[in-house]
């Protein structure tokens, strides 16, 4: 399969008032185009950083990043990247159909009939019915879906997540996972999620890379050969739990050695 | 029954402080400076047309120097965000022309450019552009920084950047100066009529100083407050009509 996003040898310093921290320390990774790849590792290991650094929203210190064989920079220009935040960052002067229609807007494709309409991408997260509402009077889920739905309108060929569900409750959590593996399948993109949840990593991806932190490190890459689609029920399965054991020892190896 | 009781207090307040006044001159307690708020009443009623005779070139000349200093403060706000190298020049120099006392320049100005319409409209401007200035780069600073990767990320320009989010998310910051500038606007106008005019309320409030006529004065501060009002709330409605989707806007 043909490579979605190639890392490789990045390294990533801040500078400080005295002297420079490594955030990220030789990192190299790989995600085939239409994998769901996940970032996994504790506070402070750097991932939401990485994917800063594919988004081209800070340039790496050393090493290159590719995107379907393009630089950050390029493949944002081009709007190939849809990024999801932590937050849903919605404009809040904007009704959900004007956010969604954001992206468009400013790449000044409105009238490229090529394009999903927002209408189609409101109906694909499932918001049919608050189009014209602000995003004040959504839920903070039903918002991360609005935020969802804008970084998909541009049909990027990568979907970055940096903990979209970070902020919700483990119930609305679950059940807005389950939509998008929906939307991600339906959308036919590469995704990369970064989450501090091992459940979440192992029920999303087909490949999870674990990070260290201090500096941020890689230290596995661990690939997780389950059935697609991914139902609930799953989650109770030997071959689920045999996943996240091996997650767990992957993190967790780095801390008794520590 | 909240609002009710915003607008009936004070109402009530300036009742009783009126009634107050008028007991207190009826007893012989006030000087003549201070006239009973009947005569004061009765004199506004006798000739009503000339305030109004001297309200409209003040409310001109105020409105002018307002919409002045609206453009030109937007436009150096909109440059101190774009280019930010330019912000701490564009403050210092608002700072050191705010600075300048405006009864001390207004003089000046009229040596310069003559006791005419631009003149107090330029002098209403200098008086009310130094807070919708600093309100506006305030605003254009407290820009969300995820929506602001969010524009990086969307490759928009800085036209873009402006437009779609400095602009909006600022208003709120916007119109709070603005409603801080409305009423010295007014205020500029005044002192520039008094440095030169033949109509406008601070001519007729100058004139019935020299004559001695303290209702007449009265009417002029009384007229002068009701068109600072009047320009606060205007700004205050029309900021309603503009901003929308912000938390403390459906409070009401």
């Amino acid at each position: 399969m043909a490579q979605a996003l190639s890392i490789r040898r990045v390294t990533k310093e801040f500078p400080l008032a005295n002297g420079r921290v490594t955030a990220l320390e030789d990192i190299s990774l790989t995600l085939a185009a239409g994998e769901f790849g996940a970032i996994i590792g504790p506070s402070g290991c750097g991932k939401s950083t990485l994917l800063r650094l594919i988004a081209d929203i800070l340039p790496p210190t050393a090493g290159q990043i590719l995107l379907g064989g393009a630089p950050p920079a390029e493949a944002r220009r081009r709007h190939q990247i849809g990024f999801v935040f932590q937050q849903a960052t919605l404009l809040p002067w904007r009704t959900i159909r004007e956010n969604i229609a954001l992206p468009v807007q400013v790449a000044g494709r409105r009238s490229d009939r090529s394009l999903p309409s927002a209408e189609a991408l409101i109906a694909l997260v499932g918001l049919e019915g608050f189009a014209e509402a602000m995003p004040a009077q959504l839920s903070g889920g039903m918002q991360q879906r609005a935020a969802i739905a804008r970084a998909l309108i541009l049909r990027p060929d990568m979907l970055l997540l940096d903990e979209p569900f970070g902020a919700l409750d483990e119930i609305t959590r679950q059940r807005m996972n389950l939509e998008l593996l929906r939307i991600w399948a339906e959308a036919g993109t590469t995704a990369l999620l970064v989450t501090h949840s091992i459940g979440e990593a192992a029920f999303m991806a087909d490949r999870v890379f674990v990070m260290s932190p201090r500096p941020g490190r890689l230290v596995a890459e661990i690939i997780i050969d389950l059935p697609r689609p991914r139902r609930i029920e799953m989650m109770k399965s030997p071959e689920f739990f045999a996943v996240v054991n091996q997650l767990r020892d992957a993190l967790f190896g780095q801390d008794a050695a520590a | 029954m909240k609002r009710i009781s915003a607008i009936a207090l004070p109402l009530l307040l300036a009742g009783g402080i009126t009634l107050l006044l008028e007991a207190a001159q009826r007893a012989g307690l006030m000087p003549v400076t201070i006239p009973a708020p009947s005569e004061v009443w009765s004199r506004f009623a006798a000739a009503p047309e000339v305030v109004w005779y001297h309200l409209v070139p003040t409310l001109a000349s105020a409105s002018a120097g307002y919409g002045a200093a609206l453009v030109v403060s937007l436009g150096f706000a909109a440059v101190a965000t774009i280019v930010r190298r330019s912000a701490g020049t564009i403050t210092n120099a608002a700072i050191i022309l705010h600075a300048i006392p405006l009864i001390a320049l207004t003089p000046l100005l009229v040596i310069w450019l003559g006791a005419g319409f631009e003149t107090r409209a330029i002098i209403a401007a200098i008086a009310c552009f130094f807070p919708i200035l600093i309100g506006s780069i305030q605003g254009f600073r407290a820009i969300d920084a995820g929506a602001q990767e969010l524009m990086h990320l969307l490759g928009a320009n800085p036209w873009q950047r402006f437009r779609l989010l400095a602009l909006p998310s600022a208003l709120p910051y916007l119109f709070a100066s603005m409603k801080i500038a409305a009423p010295a606007a007014v205020l500029g106008t005044i002192i520039a009529e008094w440095a030169g005019a033949d109509r406008g309320l601070g001519i007729l409030m100058l004139h019935a100083l020299f004559a001695y006529q303290p209702p007449q004065v009265w009417i002029g501060i009384i007229a002068c407050c009701v068109v600072a009002i009047l320009a606060y709330f205007t700004v205050a409605a029309l900021e309603r009509l503009v901003v929308r989707g912000h938390a403390g806007d459906a409070a009401e």
